[in-house]
């Protein structure tokens, strides 16, 4: 069983085996894309398999690098798995200025320099997640943001549906 | 002669309606009665990830042609959903209707005329199982169009994770919670058609989303 799956941007890959490389030393096990397996279909069929059984998901981003379609795919599968099970904890590490996935904004991250000595921190801390879960306290913050968040958006769809009845008018032509 | 009144109705996105493209949805779907529910189903997920969903029934003024209102509500929403089911032979002369395939490709040639990265035109193509488009618009294999099963749940679950995952898309319940919710709003939607018949205005359709929303917490 791999308890951290590890998704990548292509620019960010030796990065991604510098972390599995400590998880592992730390006795975690760790699955990267495109490290088992190569052929796409079998690909994808794996990387659903290694996102259903992992504990933690950790998305390596690097700064003005846009999500490949591969990455997307990533990302919908691991909201997908979240949705089934919200033990799983989706986990950002940004590098340098990097910006955090949209979908993962009120989530807990990470934020690394990428030097190769982050690694070992990086790994500790994912390791110390896996056996004591996400702070509780950082967790309300996050729900309290999330809730802020979709009442400000709700409103803005009712006040443009309101402009928007309101603005049939009768004229006479 | 007796003038009559005539009513008029500002399209969104446009003067003090302007929508805010990044928030907004564009709706490609049949909306007659063997597929209204998928309609809804979409305009419904589209809410619920925090989009104003758009379609060529929100202008109720005929002085527009369709393809005027559609193309204007294309250009003014940086996503839009393509579901093209319908585009099978029916009728005793089997013909396959293509206005989806046509709007489609309105929305490609938005993303060709979009010049900055970050409001390149976007969208989900959805077929149902044992389509085949890959016939006759085979130009489309490259986008990975999405397959559903054409039951609500299924097409709900499909749409909703793609449109989480856009940049502008808000936190949600999960797609189990999006469901639930869409039975209410299926009520809501009746009691507005028996006030309204099929002429239920857009913005009242979009409130009627808006408050069923499944809310986080």
């Amino acid at each position: 069983m791999n308890s951290v799956f590890i998704s990548y941007f292509p620019k960010t890959r030796k990065q991604a085996e510098a972390l599995a490389w400590e998880l592992e030393r730390l006795g975690v096990s760790t699955w990267l894309p495109g490290r088992q397996v190569s052929v796409e279909a079998a690909l994808e069929s794996q990387m659903l398999d290694a996102m259903k059984e992992a504990r933690v998901v950790v998305f390596l981003v690097g700064p003005q690098i846009s999500a490949s379609d591969w990455v997307q795919r990533e990302y919908r599968a691991a909201l997908e798995r979240f949705w089934l099970d919200e033990d799983k904890v989706l986990m950002p590490v940004l590098i340098g200025n990097a910006d955090q996935p949209a979908f993962l904004r009120h989530a807990l991250s990470i934020k690394v320099d990428g030097r190769r000595s982050d690694w070992a921190r990086v790994a500790k801390e994912i390791a110390k997640i896996l056996n004591e879960g996400v702070p509780a306290k950082k967790n309300r913050a996050a729900i309290r943001a999330a809730i802020k968040e979709q009442t400000d958006r709700l409103d803005l769809i009712e006040k443009q549906a309101y402009a928007l009845r309101a603005s049939e008018v009768h004229k006479i032509v | 002669m007796k003038r009559q009144p005539q009513t008029f109705r500002e399209h969104f996105g446009a003067g003090k309606l302007t929508a805010i493209p990044s928030k907004s949805v564009f709706v490609n779907c049949p909306f007659d009665d063997d597929f209204e529910t998928l309609f809804d189903a979409i305009v419904f997920a589209s809410t619920c990830c925090g989009f104003v969903p758009r379609s060529a029934l929100e202008s109720g003024t005929v002085a527009e042609s369709r393809m005027e209102r559609i193309a204007r509500a294309v250009f003014s929403s940086k996503y839009s959903i393509h579901d093209l089911s319908r585009c099978r032979g029916e009728g005793n002369e089997n013909l396959a209707r293509f206005n989806m395939p046509l709007e489609l490709g309105i929305a490609m040639g938005r993303r060709m005329a979009t010049p900055r990265k970050k409001d390149k035109h976007d969208w989900l193509v959805l077929v149902r199982e044992g389509h085949q488009y890959a016939k006759y618009i085979s130009d489309l294999g490259g986008f990975d169009p999405k397959i559903h099963d054409g039951t609500t749940e299924n097409l709900i679950r499909t749409a909703v994770a793609w449109l989480a995952t856009r940049p502008e898309a808000i936190p949600l319940a999960t797609p189990r919670k999006v469901i639930n919710a869409f039975e209410v709003f299926r009520k809501k939607k009746a009691e507005l058609v028996s006030e309204w018949g099929r002429e239920v205005p857009w913005a009242d359709l979009v409130l009627a989303a808006r408050k069923t929303v499944p809310r986080l917490g």
